[in-house]
Formats: structure tokens, C-alpha cells, sequence
């Protein structure tokens, strides 16, 4: 095998075993939340973006309790308290999160605070929750866990470096289980800053635009986490492996795939379910073209962004239904790109890229 | 003097988004910290905005405000002694 | 587990650009503390700052190649440390993976803080955006990974104070399992409005110089830089032939959930970063012969430090002092930041004076060291401790 590909497949270029997710839970544009599965009527576009659907947050809080988190943070609390709860309430050896933006509603109001009261006595709150790791602080005083705790902030790499670091410790066996996840807003003011650097289609006249090619893409939000497992048990789903790329050449991207599947004696064709982030930007979409070419007429084509948006870590989109179709044996109906013939579900292929940037590779194997 | 503290409960309520909350259930005497509202540090540096902002009283010190804030009862007293607005 | 050996560090702080500009101030105690001059903030001469002493055009003047980055205070701080760290190391041999585990708490806010209210009109189109990307903490990053030819990895932590330390653990964990040869880890933040403002909203900054531990500390000073490390495994060693300075020997990280700013009055999550640390490396407290501690002279964290130190080290604590007196609290970088000076002490057999120390906390009695001293320097424990409870501890041994 060429040095290059090795140099790109992170898992098994190292020494770093599989791990075994045991329950995932999602907050999403989509009813994603309440039944943990994607069976429910397919919400579209709120205004020219997704927006998630909120929890009922006096389901899970006190007053007090609720008095200082914002909305992603509370987002995010709430979705790890399920997760956690799936789990069987155990206590994870680790709290590691992924975010590109944190909790930008806090962020804004603090800059627009220490303008209003020309730097004079401001509300400290704000400032307190625009710190990228307040919700894993918080995850871990609700649930008293003391342990490991780390927040990567690295765009579209957030949620899977959280993964790899979550899949080192259990490696090494200095952890023997994590609660990895992800959370991410988008809000009116830095849709427009995004809007100035071309992240959006520009044309969003009908729910139809998810699924037109035009450059840019459709602006999402969510939160996701994961139970992680240093041994099987009752883990419905495995990660095998995890290759990450950042701005990668020329057909490195299919190298690392193949060189991937070849690592762990597969072929295309053993691929049974294809994920794949691609979202209509015809800028970027060449990548999962070329990899739609490679794949057999067997294999289930899936996608997720027609339902979630594009954001940083909206792969966790698409492990969530991983985990959750292999869980419940089924497809998402709504997810389905082109059907494939075969009857098993045994190894999944996700692929996500982030404006061309950071590329995820995920070999996944049902258990 | 009871409407003062009535107006003054709502600004807490609105100070520190405690959402659903009624003035009525603060109590005058009741500790604000610790095992009666259940405010901490951070809330007490709130309140010090809130001061500052209503009524133009200004507390450097955090923990002077600790002692202005031991109830609703202190803080309307001290409020109505020093308030600049 | 296999070694990690450090073999390169740079370092821009208020003491100046480079080792060999700190270790001159920090040898002679002299602090780098002042009114800021490039910080836009009406606070700049309120509180004393640890601001890096040139402005962003004179920093990048000062930079041999700055053709892939922005004109960015951050990545300037960021690529004048980076390029320390490889003076006199190779660039990549073949065959060798290499990465930037980097670390920042607001990014590039310092770049766009003062356009923020233009960006976000519609209607006013910006003749250049692409500073406003800085927005998302991965941009800076990113250039910089370019600049250096780091891009097989690149990641961002941010957990507030503790960023670069943590940046550091995984940085080692990732060469001990074989993902990458050899990785660049540290961290950079710039002065910001944003920032000042945010710390001076929890009233924790100080009118004047810091005292870390002292009973009279009252509160902190920010500051501004960026260090990092070249960690490199044996096998990218034996390709290199870079010779190490020194062995990153053990580190842990514990979140102690006790409350979302402060540390609980007892220090535990202290004292089991420090603990899991020493036993990690397999030494006993004993052998410790100093500890950079994190030591912000904010009420809370000193007292629950030195309680934890206490409890660790009994009634034989090692010489101690904390560098932020030096350099102000410099969040994302101060891990990396004080990693180097660990490193300087390990090099040269030498420990720094404490400043500003007076009276000692009663609770615990405890005094730093105040004089600068020629030491048998075997083992450095420094420690970064963060808002939201994250305490990260690193253990630098001597290499021989």
C-alpha cells in the first residue's frame, strides 16, 4: 500500500481497536428525538434553514437549573441526559464534546452587551456559557462525573476528534466507556457572516431547494451523542474504523476508502449501507460523486443533509441513524437516495466533508 | 414599601431567567444564598448589575455583595438607602 | 508506554519573542506586566496587561514566511512561536506523520471584534471577509498547519484554561499509539475585548499585579501569547536525529463537576490531576523538584490549589511558584506557555522567583519560592486548571 494512504487511515494506522457505540441519541431538524428513530412525517425548512425541534425542557429541569443555560447548551444537556439514560444511567469515565460555533446565541449577546454598556458592568452569564466547554461542565455537575473531560473546536473535525480521542483512552484502557457528542446552533446574526463568506445557497424560494444543485448549501443545527464501549455487550453497532483527511489532493479521498476497506479485507461490494453528507453544493459535491462511482448496485445509497443541514458536526446526523437502523434492523425511509438489492445490513460506509476542508471517513459494522 | 418588593422580585426573576417564576414565591425574609433560593456566586455578581443598572448603585467588592443580598427584606432596604436613581 | 521526548518549543509572551528572552526576565524577575497598548479597550489602562510588546504589523515583520496566513494577531502570535519550535529541527522526513494539536478559547476575536457590527448588515458588502472566518477557532489553526506543512492532522481544544495542556495529552497519547510520528502542540490567544470584559464581569481582575498566593490576592491579570512543542516519538527520533530536551513523563486531566467557574474550596479536581499525573509517570510526590503551579491569584483558585498541594506533597512541598506574574494569565496558552518554562528550568538547572508574594494563605501557610535559585532539576509538575471544573496537570522530566 502506498504511504500515503496510510498516513490518512487513523485507526488502523495506529494501533487503535474498534469501538462499540451502545446508544446515540439526536436533536435535529427532524422528530428525531422522542421515538430515537426518523419514521415520523418529514419536517422542511423553517424560513431559508433548518432549525431543530426543541425538547420540553421542564421535562428535565428545575427553574434553577434552567436559569443559566442557553439554548444550544440546554439543547445539549438534554440530549446527553437521554443518551446517558439509554445507557443505563452508568456513569462515563470520560465527557469529550465537538463543536464548531459553541454556544454562539452567548457570544453574540456578550458582544453586543460590552458595546450597549460601553464596557461598563456587564452580566457575566453570557460569557461564562460562550466558553466552547461550559456544557461538558455542566453535563458532568448534573450527572456528578468526575472523569476525563475535553472539547474539540475544529470545525468540521470537531465531533470526530472527539470520537478519536474518546477511541485512544478506550484503547489504551485508561477509560472503559465515553459519552462522546456534539452540539451546534446557527443563529439570524451569523447566518449573515456566513452568508458573506458563501456558505449558502443563495436562491431558497421552496422546501425543493434541499434537493437542487446550485453552489452553497442549506443551513442546519443539532445535537448528537454517543454511549461508547471499550467491549461489545449490547452495542448495536461498531466503529472499525476512522480515516480523517484535511484538504486532500486529487483522488486521495478514494485511496483512503479503498485503502480503508482493504485494511479490513473488504470490497465495495461487502458495502451494504452508503451514508453520505452530500448536500447539493455544487462546489464540493464532486467528492461524493466519485465515490457514488465506486460503489456496487447491492449497496443501499443513503443521505441525511435534505434533513438535517449542512454544519460542522452534522455527521453526527448520520452515526445517530447508524446506530439507530442498526439497532431497529431497518432503513429510514427518508434517508433513502437509491435502494439497493441487498437484504443485509452488516457494514456501513459514512462519508462526510466539510466545505472541501475536513473529510470523515467512518467504517462502521453492524454487531 | 410592599410594592417596592414586589418590583424588586421581578427584577430578580428577570435578572437571573428564573422563567415561570412568581414574586410570591420568594419569601421577604428568606435566605437569597445557599439553602433558601439557592443563589450562588455568579448570581450574586448578576444582582450586582442589576444594582448598578436600576439604581445606580455600584458595588465593586463581590463579597459586599454578599451581605447586601441576604434577603429580599436587606437588599429593598439597602436599595431605598443609596439608591442614585 | 512508550517515551515522548520533547526535541523543540517556541514561545511569544509579554516577556517577549523566544526562549531566550524569557528565560533572561525570568532569571532577573522581571515581570512583563503593564498597561496594554494595542488591546482596543477602555480598560487598557485600568488593569495590567500581559500584552505581547509589538504591534500585529511588527510581529509579522518579525516572521521569516508569513505567506499562508492572514493578517491575524493570533496566527502572527501562533507562526512566531511555531517557527522557534523548528529552529534547528528538520522539516518532515518521509514516511514521518506529522500534525498541530492547537488550542485558543475565542479564536481570532481579537481580528474581528471591532469589524463585528459592520459583518453582520446585510446590506454592507465587505470588500475582504475572509478575516471574519477567524470567527470559527479552527481558522487560525488552519493557516498555521499550512505555514508549518502540518496538515496530515490538525486539530482545535478549547477548554478554557486548561486548552493547551490538554492539546499537550493528546498530542503524547497519539504518538504512544502509533497515529502520528511526531506533532506540534501548544496553544495561542490574543488580548480581546471580548475576553477582558468577560473576566471583568466575574470581578476577577486585579488593579495591580497579581500575588498568586497570597492571603491579600485579588484577582487576576490577562495576558496574551503562544507556545508549542514538538513532541516526537523514537521512531520519528531515530529519523530526525533531533536530540530531546526533555521527556513528557506523565499527565492526567479530571473534571471535578463542582461548579461551572470555581474550583471546589478543597481543590479536588487539583489534586487528582496532580496525583493521576505522578502516578502515570510512576514517581512518587517526593521526587517532584518543583511545580509550575497554575497559580491565577484569583481568590478561589489559589486557596483550592494550595490545599491540594498540600494535601498531595504533606509537609514536604516542593519549591513552587506560579509564572502568571510574568506573563498574565495567557487562558488557551498558558498551559504551553509554562510548559517552556518548565522545560527552561529542566535545561539549565535553574527555578524562577515567585513576584508580588507577601503573606501566606492562612489555611494552608504555603510560600512559593522567591529567589532565583541553581537546582537539581529532575521532575517539573505544572498545572493548568479551567473554568467548568477541567484540571489538567503535566509532568516534564529531565532527559538524559
Amino acid at each position: 500500500m502506498d504511504l500515503a494512504e496510510i498516513m490518512q487511515v487513523y485507526f488502523s494506522a495506529g494501533m487503535i481497536k474498534p469501538i462499540f457505540i451502545r446508544t446515540a441519541r439526536a436533536v435535529s431538524a427532524q422528530d428525531s428525538f422522542n421515538s430515537n428513530d426518523l419514521l415520523q412525517p418529514v419536517r422542511s425548512l423553517t424560513g431559508n434553514r433548518f432549525t431543530y425541534l426543541e425538547p420540553n425542557y421542564q421535562d428535565y429541569f428545575t427553574i434553577m437549573q434552567l436559569r443559566r443555560m442557553s439554548r444550544i447548551t440546554r439543547l445539549g444537556l438534554v440530549t446527553a441526559i437521554e443518551c446517558l439514560r439509554d445507557a443505563g444511567d452508568i456513569q462515563p469515565e470520560a465527557i469529550i464534546t465537538g463543536t464548531g460555533k459553541g454556544s454562539l446565541t452567548d457570544t453574540e449577546k456578550f458582544i453586543h452587551a460590552v458595546r450597549e454598556f460601553g464596557e461598563g458592568t456587564l452580566n457575566p452569564s453570557p460569557f461564562i456559557q460562550s466558553t466552547y466547554n461550559s456544557l461538558n461542565g455542566l453535563i458532568g455537575l448534573h450527572h456528578h462525573i468526575n472523569s476525563y473531560n475535553s472539547t474539540y473546536v475544529h470545525s468540521g473535525f470537531s465531533l470526530e476528534h472527539a470520537l478519536l480521542d474518546a477511541a485512544i483512552q478506550l484503547n489504551e484502557q485508561s477509560i472503559r466507556t465515553a459519552l462522546v457528542g456534539s452540539f451546534e446552533e446557527m443563529t439570524p446574526e451569523h447566518y449573515i457572516i456566513k452568508d458573506k463568506l458563501d456558505f449558502w445557497k443563495k436562491e431558497i424560494d421552496s422546501p425543493d431547494a434541499v434537493m437542487k444543485s446550485s453552489p452553497g448549501a442549506i443551513s442546519g443545527e443539532g445535537s448528537f451523542f454517543f454511549f461508547l464501549d471499550y467491549q461489545q455487550g449490547a452495542a448495536p453497532l461498531q466503529l472499525v474504523d476512522l480515516a480523517l483527511l484535511f484538504e486532500p489532493g486529487e483522488g486521495a479521498v478514494l485511496r483512503a476508502m479503498e485503502g480503508m476497506l482493504k485494511q479490513h479485507g473488504l470490497g465495495w461490494d461487502q458495502l451494504d449501507i452508503y451514508l453520505s453528507g452530500r448536500n447539493q453544493d455544487s462546489r464540493h459535491d464532486h467528492y461524493y460523486e466519485e465515490v457514488e462511482h465506486c460503489l456496487s448496485a447491492t449497496t443501499h445509497q443513503l443521505h441525511f443533509k435534505h434533513l438535517s443541514g449542512e454544519f460542522d458536526t452534522a455527521a453526527g446526523f448520520g452515526l445517530w441513524a447508524a446506530v439507530r437502523m442498526a439497532e431497529t434492523n431497518q432503513l429510514f425511509p427518508s434517508m433513502i437516495r437509491k435502494q439497493g438489492s441487498t437484504p443485509s445490513m452488516d457494514y456501513m460506509l459514512l462519508y462526510n466533508q466539510y466545505y472541501g476542508k475536513q473529510h470523515c471517513i467512518y467504517l462502521l459494522k453492524k454487531t | 414599601m410592599e410594592d417596592f418588593k414586589r418590583t424588586l422580585k421581578l427584577q430578580i426573576i428577570e435578572a437571573l431567567n428564573l422563567q415561570g417564576m412568581q414574586p410570591e414565591e420568594i419569601d421577604d425574609n428568606a435566605p437569597l444564598f445557599g439553602d433558601g433560593l439557592g443563589l450562588d456566586s455568579i448570581d450574586s455578581l448578576e444582582l450586582i448589575v442589576l444594582l448598578e443598572r436600576n439604581y445606580g448603585i455600584k458595588i465593586e467588592d463581590p463579597r459586599e455583595g454578599r451581605k447586601v443580598f441576604e434577603s429580599i427584606h436587606v437588599m429593598a432596604d439597602y436599595i431605598q438607602a443609596n439608591r442614585k436613581k | 508506554m512508550p517515551s515522548v521526548f520533547i526535541t523543540g518549543m517556541g514561545i511569544v509572551s509579554a516577556l517577549g519573542i523566544g526562549t531566550a528572552s524569557q528565560r533572561e526576565k525570568l532569571a532577573a524577575g522581571v515581570s512583563g506586566l503593564g498597561p496594554a497598548t494595542f488591546l482596543n479597550s477602555i480598560h487598557k489602562t485600568e488593569f495590567p496587561f500581559g500584552e505581547v510588546p509589538f504591534s500585529t504589523e511588527e510581529l509579522f515583520s518579525k516572521l521569516s514566511d508569513h505567506s499562508k496566513l492572514q493578517q491575524s494577531r493570533l496566527q502572527a502570535l501562533g507562526a512566531l512561536a511555531l517557527e522557534e519550535c523548528f529552529t534547528g529541527g528538520a522539516q518532515q522526513p518521509a514516511g514521518i506523520r506529522q500534525g498541530l494539536i492547537n488550542a485558543t478559547t475565542v479564536g481570532g476575536m481579537t481580528d474581528i471584534e471591532d469589524r463585528y457590527f459592520e459583518l453582520i448588515k446585510p446590506e454592507l458588502i465587505e470588500p475582504d471577509m475572509s478575516l471574519a472566518a477567524g470567527l470559527d477557532c479552527a481558522t487560525g489553526t488552519e493557516h498555521l498547519a499550512r505555514q508549518f506543512n502540518l496538515t496530515d492532522f490538525v486539530t482545535t481544544i478549547s477548554t478554557a484554561c486548561s486548552s493547551s495542556a490538554n492539546a499537550i495529552q493528546l498530542g503524547a497519547r497519539l504518538l504512544q499509539q502509533g497515529v502520528l510520528d511526531r506533532v506540534v502542540c501548544g496553544g495561542v490567544d490574543s488580548l480581546t475585548r471580548f475576553t477582558v470584559n468577560g473576566f471583568n464581569s466575574l470581578k476577577n481582575l486585579d488593579r495591580n499585579a497579581c500575588k498568586p498566593f497570597d492571603s491579600n490576592r485579588n484577582g487576576l491579570n490577562l495576558g496574551e501569547g503562544a507556545a508549542y512543542l514538538l513532541l516526537e516519538s523514537e521512531r520519528s527520533i531515530e529519523k530526525t536525529g533531533n536530540k530531546p530536551l526533555a521527556v513528557l513523563s506523565g499527565y492526567a486531566n479530571f473534571n471535578e463537576a463542582f461548579h461551572p467557574t470555581a474550583p471546589s474550596p478543597e481543590g479536588l479536581g487539583a489534586y487528582e490531576a496532580m496525583k493521576r499525573t505522578l502516578e502515570k509517570a510512576g514517581i512518587s510526590p517526593a521526587s517532584v523538584s518543583f511545580i509550575n503551579a497554575h497559580g491565577t491569584a484569583t481568590l478561589n483558585n489559589d486557596e483550592a490549589e494550595s490545599m491540594a498541594i498540600h494535601r498531595l506533597f504533606g509537609e514536604t512541598v516542593p519549591p513552587f511558584a506560579s509564572t502568571k506574574v510574568y506573563t498574565g494569565h495567557t487562558l488557551a496558552a498558558s498551559g504551553a506557555i509554562e510548559a517552556v518554562f518548565s522545560l527552561l528550568s529542566l535545561q539549565h538547572q535553574e527555578i524562577y522567583p515567585a513576584l508580588n508574594f507577601e503573606t501566606p494563605i492562612e489555611a494552608t501557610g504555603l510560600i512559593p519560592c522567591q529567589t532565583y535559585q541553581e537546582l537539581q532539576v529532575e521532575h517539573i509538575l505544572s498545572n493548568s486548571f479551567g473554568f467548568g471544573g477541567n484540571n489538567a496537570s503535566l509532568l516534564f522530566s529531565r532527559y538524559d
